[in-house]
């Protein structure tokens, strides 16, 4: 009973994959294999090509993992090694806060001050994305450098090091944790729709700082009520290559949940 | 003790399991009062404008799911929905799969900036400007302002009808922005200075009402207002259907009779698109 | 300089929160009126309230939150008590991340064709429920899991030594035990429901009229906004008054999960 009840769940996502490999492989029918590897998306003149809104995926998430590791990471040493308490506390709920909020909110906001700004661009969608990542990582970020052990600390300091090898010797040690985060801060800005739909202009071309951009998803939430026939297979495909690129960057680094029991 | 306890967890599963099948099967799915249309984001304020009155007069619900005209057909094809929308002509070969109900009419709209000064513009100089061939404002003597060409997602009807008019293929147009639905592209239209779209003119005219910052402009010299819509003389208008599987009966067709009727032109009129005489 | 950085970037993240809450009360303000939450929406939802998105959204939550606490609960505990380091195990725990991960916008589009169309439920509450349930199972299996490893281990030595049971300690000690964590983990998976657009879009339709049965379609409050902003011409103002609305239920959600898991979750 309670073993059929706790099947469902994994196996809901083992359908999922399913799904979308016999989607995918049905749509490899209609569309031809050299199509998909053209360097154009435009479902009404049957052109498939996935490269375009694959680069726009990968240069969006990359721009946004950068833009996070500089505040992200500087935001938890700074908190971790000099705020107040108060101050820790502070930034705490303005971060659980900011990690809260949905997708439309995000995308709202961004749509009002930062389109203003840059346009619906690349760089529009690479802070829209940041700014739903940053939360997670800093706090995720923050409780890796607490697992640092004070005593380090209080070595290198002893030792009169600067503020820069101190940094460093802390980040060293939470490295795991670090990158942990990143992981899970990529995959959630590989997966996000609605809040880079609403600002990145989405047009499916080679990646332009101040220039449109589609991304796998952006396509997706953009032409899924509309698609009929090849173009609907052609959205599975693009589905199934944003889950393996999640998959594919979350097994490069997972956090343990098999533990040796005692 | 053992027993017990199993029994406690039987128990609460049991009942848990029960949820789900109340869930899942408690109500029939009662489709004798509801009627589904999907298709078309440009019928889509029709139908839920026609709703309230609608809902009034029949103890009928309406499902209205905006989407794209070829979706509509799809759907209205597979069975999915009792009427398909469709913002544009169908295909000889379409039209002879369905029964098709014309319903109003609709103008395209060109659309640009409130503070742009443009008055008027030709469809030869918008067929440049969506192959990047004018870039600049300035180019068409207005402010130095690149021009952000908005365009349609595939997919949707309004994309076609300007590709016909404005005699230009998918692979010609350089947009700058995609937008889906119209609202979106109102949207954008309102917010980005250089902006000029397309797009459905009741919207249009419902969202400067409102106060967004955007205007119409003549289009090769005729005015763009639902009048001249209606007597023909503006170039870029399109009919709007509802096509349906089977000949409607019951429900099906008291929604046909409510926009045909006196309320339902009063209505469409309302939306700023142009009734079937 | 790594302090003024930090510094500088601390006091943005801050004002950036602030300013959207600030932004969100004073756009959202002008489209607020007496009675906006017991109104049913007008215009297409330009105009009039929220209550029967109100509605809805807390029908598809809470049942979806149920629904995927009935499979998540068992799936947690059997996890926790079963699984060895095999490689059936190591390919559960690989399944349950890649779900975790699968984006909203691809369970969307899963339940929008299974369930929407093969099932033949159409746009409708049940289908959004069925879908946002199969999105947050992955989201409660590990976060209970997390929960229910977390709990002294020393307890289920002492229970041991007592003679208990392994349900026994299961169902007096260990449950008993991790109950906030339980609890502040489904509350978060009620905070992701409630701001899930992609899915839902997709599934549960837009409409805004009061459902009548899970066979109605009925958008939640994340989905309106969205379907203002996308949709319904000049839609903004009144998107912004639904999604200060959202704002302010995300921030209670926040509150119930900081209070659930006890004080200084991240004070140690």
């Amino acid at each position: 009973m309670l073993a059929s009840l706790a099947a469902v769940p994994p196996l809901m996502v083992v359908l999922l994959g399913m799904y979308l490999v016999v989607c995918s492989i049905s749509a490899l029918l209609q569309i031809p294999v050299a199509e998909l590897f053209a360097v154009q998306w435009q479902p009404s003149g049957d052109s498939y090509g996935v490269l375009l809104l694959l680069t726009g995926t990968v240069t969006v998430t990359l721009m946004a993992l950068v833009l996070t590791l500089l505040i992200g990471l500087s935001t938890s040493l700074y908190l971790t090694l000099y705020a107040r308490p108060k101050m820790l506390q502070v930034a705490n709920t303005a971060l659980g806060t900011l990690g809260s909020l949905p997708s439309v909110v995000i995308g709202l906001w961004a749509m009002t001050w930062v389109v203003p700004l840059f346009g619906n661009s690349l760089s529009s969608a690479a802070i829209t994305a940041a700014l739903m990542i940053v939360p997670t990582f800093t706090l995720l970020c923050i409780s890796a450098l607490k697992q640092v052990p004070a005593n380090l600390d209080e070595n290198v300091r002893a030792l009169g090091c600067s503020d820069r090898i101190r940094a460093l010797v802390i980040l060293q040690h939470a490295r795991q944790g670090v990158i942990r985060a990143l992981v899970l801060a990529a995959s959630r800005a590989l997966g996000e729709a609605v809040a880079i739909y609403l600002v990145a202009g989405n047009i499916a071309q080679w990646p332009e700082l101040f220039g449109p951009i589609a991304t796998l998803t952006t396509t997706l939430i953009g032409e899924l009520d509309v698609a009929t026939g090849a173009h609907r297979g052609a959205l599975h495909i693009l589905a199934l290559l944003i889950m393996l690129l999640i998959t594919l960057v979350s097994l490069f680094c997972r956090p343990k949940l098999i533990r040796k029991r005692t | 003790m053992k027993t017990y306890l199993d029994s406690k967890i039987k128990h609460v599963a049991s009942l848990a399991l029960m949820m789900v099948m109340v869930l899942l099967s408690g109500c029939g799915r009662d489709t004798t009062s509801q009627l589904n249309i999907t298709g078309a984001s440009t019928v889509y304020p029709i139908i839920e404008m026609a709703k309230e009155g609608f809902t009034k007069q029949h103890d009928i619900r309406l499902n209205v799911q905006a989407g794209g005209s070829t979706r509509g057909f799809e759907d209205t094809l597979a069975g999915r929905n009792d009427f398909g929308a469709m913002a544009r002509d169908l295909t000889a070969e379409e039209a002879a799969r369905v029964e098709v109900f014309p319903i109003a009419y609709d103008g395209i709209g060109i659309v640009v900036h409130a503070s742009n000064p443009l008055k008027s513009i030709t469809t030869e100089t918008l067929q440049r400007i969506y192959r990047k061939e004018i870039t600049n404002w300035s180019q068409l003597g207005g402010p130095n302002e690149p021009i952000v060409a908005v365009n349609k997602a595939d997919g949707h009807a309004t994309l076609k009808v300007f590709m016909k008019h404005a005699g230009l293929t998918r692979d010609e147009i350089k947009a700058d922005v995609v937008a889906g639905d119209n609202a979106q592209v109102i949207r954008i239209a309102a917010n980005t200075r250089g902006a000029v779209a397309y797009v459905s003119m009741g919207e249009v005219i419902e969202a400067a009402a409102i106060g967004m910052e955007l205007k119409l402009v003549n289009l090769d010299g005729i005015e763009p207002t639902i009048e001249q819509v209606a007597s023909e003389a503006y170039p870029l208008r399109r009919t709007l259907y509802l096509v349906s599987k089977v000949p409607p009966a019951g429900n099906a067709s008291l929604l046909l009779q409510f926009l045909s009727s006196e309320e339902g032109k009063q209505i469409i009129k309302r939306g700023n698109y142009v009734p079937l005489p | 300089m790594i302090k003024t950085i930090g510094q500088i970037s601390v006091w943005l993240l801050i004002g950036l929160v602030v300013w959207m809450g600030v932004d969100m009360a004073v756009r959202g303000a002008s489209g607020f009126h007496f009675g906006y939450l017991f109104e049913a929406p007008a215009d297409m939802g330009r105009s009039g309230g929220i209550a029967t998105i109100l509605v809805s959204t807390a029908l598809i939550v809470t049942l979806a939150v149920v629904l995927a606490v009935l499979f998540s609960l068992p799936a947690a505990i059997i996890y926790t008590e079963f699984q060895r380091d095999t490689r059936f195990w190591r390919l559960m725990h690989i399944i349950l991340d890649i779900g975790v991960g699968a984006p909203r916008i691809v369970w969307g589009l899963f339940g929008g064709v299974l369930f929407v169309g093969y099932f033949n439920l159409g746009f409708s509450i049940l289908s959004g429920i069925i879908t946002l349930a199969c999105l947050l199972a992955p989201i409660l299996v590990t976060g209970f899991i997390v929960g229910l490893q977390a709990t002294d281990p020393a307890l289920r030595k002492q229970c041991v030594a007592l003679g208990l049971t392994r349900w026994s300690t299961l169902w007096n000690q260990v449950l008993p035990a991790a109950r906030p964590s339980l609890i502040a983990t489904a509350v978060l998976a009620t905070g992701r429901g409630c701001g899930d657009a992609a899915a839902l879009l997709f599934t549960a339709g837009v409409a805004t009229t009061l459902p009548t049965s899970l066979y109605d379609s009925g958008a939640t409050l994340a989905v309106f906004v969205f379907h203002l902003l996308t949709v319904i011409p000049g839609g903004q103002t009144a998107a912004y008054t639904a999604a200060a609305v959202l704002f302010v239920i995300m921030l209670a959600i926040q509150w119930m999960i900081t209070a659930a898991n006890g004080k200084g979750r991240f004070a140690h």
